[in-house]
């Protein structure tokens, strides 16, 4: 079936070359066009569809089509993607098995590194090799059921048992079970499980142990394991997260991971030579979440924007034809600052990624104070990012009216995987306050005359405000975010520092503190978003695609700036906002023509998009109604639920 | 009964049936706890919040459900119904399927069709709703529609004769109706509809017919499978004539069999973001006849030789859609408070960090960030029911007004109803959200149920009006008031806008008077929202001015427009909670949602504060106070926090959540829970003997 010409005439209108867009999108021409190459190879492989839509299934069905599609990637993996790239290997992954997890997930992203990270060699020869031809399934379980955030509160013990040379694991209390691992339900027979170690009666706190939960034949459990499923969850579905408990459960000793810290046959325990916290997979994980979540929000975007483009409901100037919603400027106001923010993030994500391999080179060199900058940036980044996302996905789903509560659209899909990134990997107020610690500790070097020594990221919480002429571009914009950003900044750690001198300690004070400084880490997050996009704006060569990303920076500025109208007050005069509200207004007509282009350009398949209603050829109506025929309430025409108590009831009545 | 002593309620009864300690303990006791919730075995932790209540939580439940009565039967109700396993989940809705839902959901509706009468007073709606959410939950059953859309649909537009023909065989579940007249291709525009009724003269019937896919309905709740019967909305075309939408009543399913009948093409839409228990369904007609007496005739009329007969005026009936969307707050207001219940429930069972190293853990609900999540939003969810109740009253009393010949209330109302539906909507949603977040990983797994609730309420930002269509319905009203300023006019300002032709005070006056009360908050409310609208009016009038067509000039306004809407809306909100407050007696109950109340409007003008501080009405003196304010509050609510929420009395049955269980043992039934739960029925999954099995075998080899 022929394109619908309602989304033909939108990428008419589009200024700029797409493939283009792509390239600055995904970092280099080069990989923009791997994808589309993948995509292209993988469309030609039908064992890799989904054999329906995901949305049909229930949990158990998702997960044997996971596992029945990466059985056959196994023999497709070299000839479709550089197996040595992690990018195109995301990127299969997207395509192939989708956004809801799948059981090995955590074997590549987590197990096998761990490995590599925290077994000595001896232990890497035994078992990274197994790993890696995937002879074992192996996961990584550290969070239990009363214990995520704070590591230290963690309770299972491994306690070392110097007769036997074993540890013995136990889960003393219910809230000790390991809970949320992902993969450890049902599909790992191996798993790194992190546990107090106990040597002598000594606690030497958490370290990770190798542990078999399963017998590789029969892959039952083993005894004095006790594994399961955590249940059905909001979104993820397709990832079987555990529960772990043990029972004087024992493992031999050289199962603890050694490559920093051992246990020594007769009992001494060697302290790793720096106890230094591990900030950079941390930094890294978070960065890379901004780019995954950027793409989150880009798909979402792609679906409401293109459904908006065929939707037609109501009447502007002409009464002979209904108009595409997306003229509306309540339906405009909805996605284009959206579309911005999804642009922001993933430059922020490569943008980030870049200084974080920059660090690695300054660390290898022994300076390692520019990694935990990084590690509170990308803090505040991680926390900022999902929140907004999510926002941003549901106002797209909710811009599709009617249809997009629909599991068709399947944007409610995207928002319950992106929006647990709010909750995963460091919990978003936690994250912020980390990054305020940061913050209050800068203005304290700048109070004891150390402004100097500030890193080049917070240098402008020492500065002077000065006017600001907003007629002169989007760097004017980021000075309306410097000013925002310094003074609650300040604004949070006086408040804080007054209560302390109050005589409060220093945790109560920083609790009484919390909500405000959670405000200046948002605003010096924003900020750095904001910069780094006009930065990567700036560095844009071609000329059509720098002229259209300049008009997003143009919504983004002007949108971003009316949202923290509260902050600015001082600098901006009411005429000013007047000024921006205006722009905005106008910002969001400039890129009307583009909306569809600017979308198309993340160049997602509708394999990997996964909604009728996001079709490339926007063809909706039709498969909509071809989608519900085929969803499985309506294999029969007569429901069990009918036959069995409604028709009697109504027999009943008649009598 | 007195409230002081009912402690004894019958659903406490029928606990202490089951704990006689607790009758022990209460002899022991010399002082009556004020929370009402408190049973022996209980986790401490969660009992200790309930003993810093400072007011009885019955008490309180008589303000929510607005009478001592109301209350007291919902308590019974919830009782009765605890006796009843019948009547409960056979097992935990998120472990089913649709199909399983739905079988679930019908095989209740049939105990409930025999025994309702036995647990409440089935004239009720009010008991009929408590009911139904205990048992049947919140996503949905396969009568839904049956009640709440059918039966009214026929009652209000079939004529007598109709009405005698199909009314009791309804009410008597003969025969399982519902309504049908969105399309795939048309939601908000009624006239764009594009299924056709075509009257035939020579055999005295009406086509109907679907002439292309996008005409098809689509969304009709239990449409899809169990219906037999709809009032389907269609075109009438008579001799070549359009006559626009008319109701029609079809039969789609042969009684008996429950065969779709030939000609009509009709099934499932699918699986939604939640709702799923609701057969929501599509429904296209192939030349299907019906007789002409099938169209709906309370109204309008065709006589057999085609003949159309008029209604005697042909006015918008409003009064619906106000009941409905007045009725919608009430049920926004109870799925923010059921979450907001779980989750400060296990804010105060979840202990993890100090603030004090030489202590142990402490529950989260002690961080402020925490309180800032959860405290705001149980203020709204009171606003949001004070809110509805006084909408609904208003309502009354304009239905009566309409009856003595005043109908332009109906339209101020009608507008008041659009953009409360729109903000309530959109805040229940966020707050919901932000109480699962506030429980962490645990919110994200069903066992909270938090994200099924979310998915609930949500929908209503959609469904009933499309939120940004109602807001600007309600901009029409305001700036139709804005003209009225504008002209001179104020005088004929109705009472919900007067405000708007009021004179204001150069400054705000919050903290510059002491004891001032609310009354500063709220004229500081009406200040922003006044200046918004008629900025927003003003910049309408401007591009009118310079020739832009009306509809382009609308829609350039459209964001700016929609601003002061949700600020009009707010401001009511406001003025209810403050109004409800002051009418109170109980001087403890008083106490408590006066603490609640100076939280709402310090932490609600801080959120549109830029508002007042863009032409200095708020200083930025000001602006830190109602900051302090905010964070003073948080702490005062803090004891209070449980008891706030204790308050609504939603049972363990109608909570369906793990986290949020009354008695606070969590992690348990957490356990339990996840064991029972669909994957673990075997230990080695099909998945893992078919597929990883050999994959590890092969990779050995």
């Amino acid at each position: 079936m022929s394109e619908n010409p309602d989304l033909t005439d939108e990428r008419l209108s589009g200024t700029f070359d797409i493939n283009s867009m792509a390239a600055v999108i995904y970092g280099s021409d080069k990989f923009a066009q791997r994808r589309l190459e993948i995509t292209e190879a993988i469309s030609k492989i039908p064992e890799l569809q989904d054999s329906r839509p995901l949305v049909f299934m229930s949990r158990e069905e998702k997960i044997s089509e996971a596992c029945r599609k990466l059985s056959v990637l196994s023999n497709h993996w070299d000839s479709l993607i550089d197996t040595s790239d992690e990018e195109e290997a995301l990127h299969l992954y997207r395509e192939v098995l989708g956004l809801e997890g799948h059981p090995l997930a955590l074997h590549e992203t987590m197990f096998i590194p761990s490995l590599i990270a925290q077994a000595d060699n001896e232990q890497q020869e035994k078992w990274l090799g197994r790993a890696q031809r995937r002879e074992i399934i192996g996961c990584y379980a550290q969070t239990e059921m009363g214990h995520g955030t704070n590591l230290r509160a963690l309770e299972t013990t491994a306690i070392f048992d110097i007769s036997t040379q074993e540890f013995i694991l136990n889960s003393p209390t219910i809230t000790s079970l390991k809970w949320w691992p992902g993969a450890l339900g049902k599909s790992s027979n191996w798993s790194i499980v992190i546990a107090n170690l106990i040597v002598h009666d000594k606690n030497h706190g958490p370290h990770p142990f190798m542990v078999q939960l399963r017998d590789e034949k029969s892959h039952e459990l083993l005894p004095g394991i006790t594994v399961g499923d955590i249940g059905p969850k909001m979104a993820f579905n397709g990832a079987d997260n555990g529960f772990l408990g043990f029972k004087n459960y024992r493992i031999p000793g050289e199962n603890m991971l050694m490559r920093h810290s051992k246990v020594t046959p007769d009992g001494n325990y060697i302290k790793p030579p720096h106890a230094k916290i591990g900030y950079s997979s941390m930094v890294k994980v978070r960065s890379r979440m901004a780019m995954d979540q950027g793409l989150f929000l880009a798909s979402a975007l792609v679906i409401a924007v293109r459904y908006s483009a065929v939707r037609r409901q109501g009447y502007l100037e002409d009464k002979s034809r209904e108009v595409k919603v997306l003229d509306y400027q309540t339906q405009q106001h909805r996605l284009f600052p959206s579309i911005a923010r999804a642009y922001a993030f993933i430059f922020c994500g490569f943008e980030t990624i870049r200084l974080y391999d920059q660090l690695l080179i300054d660390v290898q060199n022994g300076n390692t104070s520019g990694m935990a900058d990084l590690h509170v940036l990308t803090s505040g980044l991680k926390s900022v990012v999902t929140h907004q996302t999510g926002e941003g996905i549901e106002q797209a789903r909710m811009a599709c009216g009617g249809h997009g509560y629909s599991m068709a659209s399947y944007i409610s899909e995207y928002y319950g995987v992106a929006i647990a990134g709010c909750t995963y990997e460091g919990e978003n107020m936690v994250m912020l306050l980390q990054l305020a610690r940061y913050l209050v500790k800068s203005i304290e070097m700048i109070q004891n005359g150390k402004s100097k020594e500030l890193g080049p990221m917070v240098a402008y919480l020492a500065e002077k405000e000065s006017k600001v002429d907003l007629n002169l571009g989007p760097m004017e914009y980021l000075k309306v975010f410097q000013y925002a950003a310094r003074n609650q900044t300040w604004r949070a750690t006086e408040k804080f520092q007054k209560l302390r001198n109050s005589g409060m300690s220093n945790e109560q004070a920083w609790n009484q503190a919390s909500v405000e400084l959670t405000r200046a880490s948002h605003l010096h997050t924003r900020l750095y978003i904001m910069s780094t996009f006009i930065n990567h704006v700036g560095s844009v060569v071609d000329q059509k695609v720098k002229k259209v990303l300049i008009d997003l920076l143009n919504v983004h500025v002007t949108y971003e700036v009316m949202d923290i109208g509260i902050y600015v007050q001082g600098l901006l005069s009411s005429d000013q906002m007047d000024l921006i509200r205006n722009q905005l207004y106008v910002s969001l007509e400039t890129i009307r023509p583009n909306a569809v282009s600017l979308v198309d350009s993340f160049q997602i398949s509708d394999m990997q998009l996964r909604s009728v209603l996001g079709r490339h050829d926007g063809n909706v109506y039709e498969n909509l109604f071809k989608w519900a025929k085929s969803s499985p309430l309506n294999e029969k025409d007569v429901l069990e639920s009918v036959t069995k108590y409604l028709k009697p009831m109504m027999n009943k009545s008649k009598l | 009964m007195p409230t002081t002593s009912s402690f004894i309620s019958a659903f406490h009864r029928s606990l202490l049936i089951e704990h006689p300690w607790c009758a022990e303990k209460k002899k022991q006791k010399m002082v009556q706890p004020l929370n009402k919730n408190i049973q022996e075995g209980d986790n401490p932790d969660l009992t200790s919040e309930r003993l810093t209540s400072t007011f009885n939580t019955n008490d309180m439940a008589a303000q929510i459900w607005g009478s001592e009565k109301r209350a007291r039967r919902r308590r019974e109700i919830s009782a009765k119904i605890a006796q009843m396993p019948e009547l409960h989940d056979s097992k935990p809705l998120p472990f089913m399927t649709r199909e399983e839902k739905i079988m679930e959901s019908a095989r209740k509706l049939t105990i409930l069709t025999e025994k309702m009468g036995q647990i409440i007073d089935p004239t009720d709606p009010a008991e009929l709703y408590h009911l139904n959410n205990e048992v049947l939950g919140l996503e949905g059953n396969p009568m839904a529609l049956h009640g709440v859309m059918f039966i009214p649909a026929l009652s209000a537009q079939a004529s007598d004769e109709q009405q005698a023909k199909w009314l009791p065989r309804a009410l008597r579940r003969e025969i399982i109706g519902t309504y049908a007249q969105t399309e795939l291709g048309h939601g908000t525009n009624l006239q764009n509809l594009e299924t056709t009724a075509t009257y035939d003269l020579a055999t005295q019937e009406f086509v109907l017919h679907t002439p292309q896919i996008t005409a098809l309905k689509w969304w009709p709740g239990n449409l899809g499978k169990s219906s037999n019967y709809a009032v389907v909305v269609a075109h009438m075309i008579i001799k070549g004539k359009n006559y626009g939408p008319h109701p029609f009543m079809v039969q789609l399913r042969d009684e008996k069999t429950h065969e779709p009948l030939p000609g009509i093409t009709i099934g499932d839409i699918g699986p939604k973001m939640a709702y799923n228990i609701v057969d929501n369904g599509f429904l296209g007609f192939n030349k299907y006849r019906i007789p002409r007496t099938n169209l709906l005739m309370r109204h309008t009329k065709v006589e057999a030789d085609g003949t159309y007969i008029k209604p005697p005026h042909a006015k918008i009936n409003y009064s619906a859609m106000v009941h409905v969307r007045a009725y919608m707050l009430t049920g926004q207001a109870i799925m923010l408070a059921s979450a907001l219940n779980i989750a400060t429930r296990y804010s105060s069972v979840r202990r993890q960090g100090q603030i004090d190293k030489s202590q142990p853990e402490v529950k989260v609900l002690e961080y402020q960030t925490q309180q800032h999540r959860l405290f705001p939003s149980i203020a709204r969810a009171y606003a949001f029911q004070f809110a509805g109740a006084e909408t609904v009253k208003l309502y009354e009393h304009v239905l009566k007004e309409m009856k003595s010949g005043n109908v332009s209330l109906m339209a101020d109302l009608h507008a008041l109803t659009s953009g409360l539906k729109s903000v309530v909507t959109y805040q229940t949603g966020e707050g919901i959200e932000q109480a699962r977040m506030a429980c962490g990983g645990h919110g994200y797994s069903m066992a909270s149920y938090i994200s099924e609730i979310y998915g609930v309420a949500i929908g209503g930002c959609t469904y009933e009006g499309e939120n940004m269509v109602m807001l600007l319905q309600l901009a029409r009203y305001l700036v139709k008031s804005a003209a009225l300023v504008k002209s001179g006019q104020s005088s004929q300002l109705g009472p919900l806008v007067a405000y708007l032709g009021a004179k204001s005070e150069p400054t705000s006056l919050i903290d510059r008077i002491p004891n001032a009360g609310f009354t500063e908050y709220v004229k500081t409310f009406q200040h922003v929202a006044k200046r918004q609208t008629l900025k927003a009016a003003e910049m309408f009038f401007g591009l009118m001015e310079k020739g832009e067509k009306r509809e382009i000039a609308w829609n350039k306004c459209s964001v700016e427009l929609n601003r002061a809407s949700r600020l009009h809306t707010r401001l009511f909100i406001v003025e209810a909670f403050v109004r409800r407050v002051n009418e109170i007696a109980d001087i403890r109950i008083k106490e408590a949602l006066t603490d609640l109340l100076h939280l709402h409007v310090n932490y609600e003008l801080l959120d549109i504060a830029s508002y007042a501080l863009e032409d200095g009405f708020l200083s930025a003196s000001q602006l830190d106070y109602i900051r302090d304010q905010v964070y003073l509050y948080l702490g005062k609510i803090r004891p209070n926090a449980v008891s706030l929420l204790d308050s609504w009395e939603f049972s363990d049955i109608e909570l369906r959540s793990v986290l949020g269980r009354r008695d606070g043992n969590v992690y348990e039934n957490l356990f339990k829970w996840a064991k029972s739960s669909p994957l673990n029925k075997t230990d080695v999954l099909p998945s893992v003997t078919q597929y990883l099995k050999p994959m590890m075998e092969k990779a050995r080899l």
